[in-house]
């Protein structure tokens, strides 16, 4: 099914193109990508402002507070995340627990 | 001919071809047929959109009428996007030397388009299953490992499809005969039976399993195809006989909302794929049940656009598959090294599936959250508006991350073969065309079932689906700062399926192994017992025994005067 050929482990086998997104790998920007998010959250917070809702009759009650949608997300995302740990706890088992393999093909 | 066409439904063409499929044994001439025949269902539904009156058949079957061919705006899109992605598929499995895997592909995505097109429910059944029978090959094609969960798929669709079956004659016997398959409702018990049929085939919370089960154990080719197809089909079906149902805005909002906290702790990045489209579908029936002019809407090019996100995401997860050998998260890493261009196509399609603007999703998610919305249920709002930042970490973050990014695992690997590329490269560039502000979503729009008035690219609505996605970004590099966020480790996660895959089969298992020591136990009692009873009426009916003693017919008196007396009680009541 599967063709498998060549898995090496050296840096011989980087793809040409790949060079274009070699920047991703940077410390630096890892180190930053924080301060992007952030940047990004405050740049859309500041824009609400600039484009408010305008139709009260297609508005949410949270609507009416700028930066809404930013807590909702930031919330949501740190309730999932932090589920996983509890969750992990209690619904993993090991791999073969229904004893027919794993999923790799 | 072109009339003749006009009233053929165009799935039939494309089973014709699988058949056909079957006996060929030339590579190339299968899969020209596997690309050629979805582009020829494709124009004779153009063909039917020039002419949609004209596009009906009724077939005369005994005292039923069986509409082969009804095309309307609402089978449309569905129809057109069913070929888009029978084409795409074609060209991901380009490669691959399998004449049961382009026969079972084709004669699969022929019974869905088959299935949209059809006008009663009895042929909507004989799809359904079709569908269902096809397609287990192609979870079968992914090896001894996948075979139990093929069995399982199999059973339960095939349990779906007897479930229709039932709905389908309860309802027409309570409407005179009439199995039109129009709107149905929740009023009758045919009605509530084709509601658990359909939600069986999408998804519904606790019916969900067989996805999960399945589409990550099927061959790299067979996932993609798998998730075009049978889902949407049932979109189809719900949209069409229960839009407005009230009930489902629930179910769609908890279908929304349980799978993202499995994906989170999922390991294999295709199950992951697999929590994703069952939390998508849930937007989608979010929308059948407030069903109004926009929500049907936004279901309809949610599902257009959704076909070719996640076929894309699952192609881009196939490829690391096929050239790695693993798609487990904790076993990638750093592969945008060896495999640039599959990286920029899975990005595409996280940012389609996660609703960037510029990118799939943000032009039709927003109809269905916008239509909730209108409707007050706010409550429902917030659940959905919870899973798309679900949805950011699963699709949007997780698996590209995983995946491409994250650590360096060392592994160097060729980029994924020519055909691949070409197919993802086609979906991600419908993944931007769809959504791109300039002739882009007016041509999705085009295609909807009602005029569209819906305006994706406002001031707000950008900034705020901004604000939502950049937040769950920010959150995911502070909890990855703190180290809070988890790291992916190898592990089952078990999930509903646990009741009938461990509960049951121990269960089943105890009662077996418990029936064979009664029957040992009870067998010496069973023969005691026998060997007791044999002995009184041997002593009681033989000739040396009581009864002959008195009476010198014996035995053949008392049998005669039974025999008398059993046909005495059965004339009786059969006069009754």
């Amino acid at each position: 099914m599967r063709d498998q050929t060549d898995i090496s482990t050296g840096d011989d086998k980087i793809h040409p193109a790949a060079r274009y997104l070699m920047w991703t790998a940077n410390s630096g920007v890892v180190r930053n990508f924080i301060r992007f998010a952030l940047g990004g959250v405050t740049l859309f917070f500041l824009l609400q402002f600039v484009f408010p809702f305008t139709d009260p009759k297609h508005m949410a009650p949270w609507d009416h507070v700028p930066g809404a949608w930013a807590v909702i997300g930031f919330v949501s995302y740190c309730i999932v995340v932090l589920s996983a740990g509890p969750l992990f706890r209690w619904l993993s088992r090991p791999e073969d627990y229904y004893g027919e393999g794993g999923t790799d093909g | 001919m072109a009339d003749f066409l006009i009233q053929v439904n165009p799935g039939f063409i494309i089973i014709l071809a699988g058949i056909i499929c079957a006996f060929v044994p030339i590579h190339g001439v299968r899969k020209s047929l596997v690309i050629i025949a979805p582009i020829i269902a494709g124009w004779m539904i153009y063909n039917a959109l020039r002419e949609p009156l004209a596009a009906s058949h009724v077939m005369q079957v005994g005292p039923i009428e069986l509409i082969t061919m009804n095309f309307d705006r609402l089978a449309l899109l569905w129809g057109l996007v069913f070929c888009l992605a029978g084409i795409l598929n074609g060209l991901y499995a380009f490669h691959e030397k399998c004449g049961l895997t382009d026969s079972s592909a084709l004669i699969y995505m022929g019974s869905a388009v088959a299935g949209v097109f059809v006008g009663d429910l009895i042929m909507l059944f004989i799809f359904w299953e079709l569908a269902a029978i096809s397609s287990v090959f192609l979870i079968w094609k992914g090896g001894r490992k996948a075979y139990a969960s093929g069995l399982r798929y199999l059973a339960i669709h095939v349990f779906s499809g007897v479930l229709l079956l039932a709905g389908a004659a309860m309802y027409g016997q309570a409407n005179g005969g009439d199995y039109t398959f129009g709107l149905i409702g929740l009023d009758s018990p045919g009605g509530v039976l084709l509601l658990v049929a359909m939600g069986i085939k999408c998804g519904f919370p606790f019916l969900h399993n067989w996805m999960q089960d399945a589409y990550p154990k099927a061959s790299v080719t067979g996932t993609v195809i798998l998730s075009a197809f049978t889902t949407k089909l049932a979109v189809y079906a719900l949209a069409r006989g229960f839009a407005g149902e009230s009930v489902l805005i629930y179910i769609g909002a908890a279908m929304t909302v349980f799978p993202v906290f499995f994906a989170v702790i999922e390991n294999d990045l295709r199950r992951v794929l697999a929590y994703s489209l069952n939390n998508q579908l849930g937007f989608m029936v979010c929308g059948i049940g407030v069903g109004t002019t926009m929500a049907m809407n936004g279901v309809a090019g949610q599902v257009a656009v959704h076909v070719i996100f996640k076929s894309l995401l699952f192609m881009s997860m196939g490829a690391v598959l096929y050239r790695v050998g693993t798609a487990k998260a904790s076993e990638l890493g750093g592969l945008f090294r060896s495999m640039p261009f599959t990286t920029v196509f899975c990005l595409v399609g996280a940012a389609s599936i996660a609703a960037f603007p510029l990118f799939a999703a943000f032009v039709t998610k927003a109809m269905i959250i916008s239509s909730v919305l209108y409707e007050h249920h706010y409550a429902v709002v917030l659940v959905l508006l919870f899973a798309s930042a679900g949805v950011m970490e699963h699709s949007g973050i997780k698996v590209p991350y995983f995946a491409f990014f994250s650590h360096d695992s060392g592994k160097r690997v060729e980029e994924a073969p020519w055909n691949m590329l070409v197919a993802m490269g086609l979906a991600a560039a419908m993944c931007i065309f769809l959504a791109f502000p300039v002739y882009g979503y007016h041509f999705l729009y085009s295609l909807m079932p009602s005029e569209v008035t819906y305006e994706p690219y406002t001031g707000n609505h950008i900034v705020t689906q901004f604000q939502l996605l950049f937040a769950a970004m920010f959150a995911f590099a502070l909890l990855k700062r703190l180290k809070i966020y988890p790291d992916e480790r190898r592990a089952e996660i078990i999930d509903f399926d646990w009741i009938y895959r461990r509960l049951g089969y121990q269960l089943v298992r105890w009662t077996d192994a418990m029936w064979t020591r009664l029957a040992f136990h009870s067998g010496r009692v069973r023969d005691d017992v026998v060997k007791h009873v044999n002995a009184r009426l041997y002593h009681v009916f033989s000739p040396a025994g009581t009864f002959s003693a008195s009476a010198p017919s014996g035995l053949a008196a008392v049998l005669t005067g039974s025999m008398l007396v059993l046909v005495l009680i059965v004339e009786y009541l059969t006069r009754l």
